[in-house]
């Protein structure tokens, strides 16, 4: 499974919104446009519940942001299935209860947000608990060099396979042993420097 | 197989594929090996477990920047939309410009100041081969005061409207070659005598107010129920020509070969233009010359130009 990033077009996003299956398996592989046309159609709502909390336009994008990386994640854990929720639904179940967490009371926001149905078992305070952690891992991973970045980037990222790398020539190495080897040796230098950072005092 | 650190002791140094292990790609005995040193090694535990949290970090901090970077990037049509509504909007500009100011008197334009400017882009345009020096290609019937306005003119009189579109390639030669080109562009939508009914009405619309992404987008969803039919094929060349695509352009004209008669000759001087957007000049080179020479051929003008600009 490889994420998209292409430049698709105002098109291709309301076809997407027009097929909630297709939807739901386009955001499940990270796919730019399901990104953006979930975000487009659920903007406005994110906007009003975040004003009636009393919460930024600044706010309102971090709140977008997190909840397409929650609702992504969690298609693909298998968290939130389809059969459950549409993901326009499920995204702003995650706004209400980021919301919710945002302005310090359970309480969910009875406001524009309250025709969706909760998302009930989900809860983002392990998310917001790890998003600054995740962060300061992401600015070492930049410490890394090109090669370490991108052999990292090939799997946790594009989840590529060891031998779809080796195959497609994505990298310098020619085998899927010494390709594993410089990736182990990579990840050893980052947990070194998130050791040194003190990252790993929380753990 | 590449983490070795199980323990203090060194000596009992032992590899273990802990990405393997989180993966979940450890099985049977590499499996039972593996866990057990977890049990027994309390130090290889936590980088087990270090491990894990760092890769699942790293997985929802790429996501996060993937989806900011997707949030931030505009929709392609946008930009397209934005650049074709500018590009309209100057188009009415100049339309109202020609009109307030159909044509400044000869003497008051300073010497050079006009001249310049009109010269290229125009296959049919008399200023130039009137001009002293200038060989004369054709002369061009100036139109009957008494002409009916709405009279049908034949194709090889329209004048080129737009310029080429960008052609990819040819390095340090392409400025050179698309200025060539702009001089001698001359395309026509639609095809004389040629009608679109549905489900091809709404797209031919789109090519002939030139809006070539979205007629784009229009063909290839058309294309996907129908691809086999010469109208989509006829459609989706003319696009692909317009939009700089000539080799993909050229391969739709060849799939017409023959098959609508009326065609014929439109699909010869596009063809052409394909090959030149290609850069295949000396294929092209012939056809211009076997249309030029083909009395009532609709493009022989265009086709005299564009020797003449090719010479």
């Amino acid at each position: 499974m490889a994420f998209s990033f292409s430049n698709s077009s105002k098109k291709e996003e309301q076809k997407l919104l027009a097929d909630k299956q297709a939807l739901f398996n386009a955001l499940g592989r990270g796919d730019s446009a399901a990104i953006r046309a979930l975000a487009g159609k659920i903007r406005y709502d994110v906007d009003q519940a975040a004003r009636y909390a009393g919460l930024s336009g600044e706010d309102v994008e971090e709140l977008l942001n997190d909840a397409m990386v929650i609702t992504i994640t969690n298609i693909q854990k298998q968290t939130f299935l389809f059969s459950d929720f549409s993901p326009a639904a499920y995204a702003k179940g995650v706004v209400r209860k980021l919301i919710a967490n945002r302005i310090r009371t359970k309480k969910p926001v009875q406001m524009v947000l309250e025709d969706n149905e909760m998302v009930s078992d989900y809860d983002p305070e392990d998310y917001l608990n790890n998003k600054e952690l995740e962060q300061l891992i992401g600015k070492l991973l930049g410490k890394l060099g090109e090669n370490c970045q991108q052999l990292i980037r090939l799997k946790y990222f594009e989840n590529l396979q060891d031998k779809e790398i080796v195959e497609q020539n994505l990298t310098a190495y020619t085998s899927t042993t010494s390709l594993k080897s410089k990736r182990s040796q990579c990840m050893t230098k980052l947990i070194e420097i998130a050791k040194e950072t003190g990252l790993f005092d929380d753990v | 197989m590449f983490e070795s650190k199980t323990g203090n002791n060194t000596s009992t140094m032992k590899n273990f594929d802990i990405e393997s292990y989180l993966d979940g790609s450890l099985h049977g005995e590499e499996l039972t090996v593996f866990q057990q040193e977890m049990r027994e090694n309390p130090a290889f535990a936590e980088q087990v477990e270090q491990q894990r949290k760092i890769s699942q970090q790293i997985r929802t901090q790429l996501l996060r920047e993937h989806v900011t970077a997707a949030l931030k990037e505009k929709p392609r049509s946008n930009v397209f939309r934005s650049g074709w509504l500018l590009g309209g909007a100057l188009l009415l500009l100049l339309v109202v410009y020609l009109l307030v100011f159909p044509k400044a008197p000869t003497g008051t334009s300073s010497p050079g100041e006009k001249k310049q400017e009109i010269l290229p882009a125009n296959p049919t345009n008399p200023t130039p081969e009137n001009a002293p020096g200038v060989p004369v290609i054709e002369q061009i019937p100036t139109p009957k005061p008494t002409a009916p306005i709405a009279a049908n003119r034949p194709s090889g009189s329209r004048r080129p409207d737009y310029p080429a579109p960008n052609i990819r390639g040819q390095q340090d030669g392409n400025s050179a070659w698309q200025k060539t080109l702009d001089q001698l562009w001359f395309t026509q939508f639609p095809p004389q005598n040629t009608r679109f009914n549905a489900p091809f009405a709404a797209t031919a619309q789109l090519l002939t107010a030139r809006d070539f992404p979205n007629a784009f987008v229009e063909l290839e969803t058309l294309e996907m129920q129908n691809p086999a039919n010469d109208t989509l094929r006829l459609m989706k060349a003319y696009c692909l020509l317009e939009m700089g695509e000539g080799a993909e352009a050229l391969r739709y004209f060849d799939q017409l070969d023959g098959h609508v008669s009326q065609w014929n000759a439109y699909l010869e001087w596009h063809r052409t233009l394909g090959l030149l957007t290609i850069g295949e000049l000396k294929k092209a080179l012939p056809k211009f010359r076997k249309m030029a020479n083909t009395p009532g051929h609709p493009f022989q003008k265009q086709s005299l130009r564009a020797l003449e600009v090719l010479k």
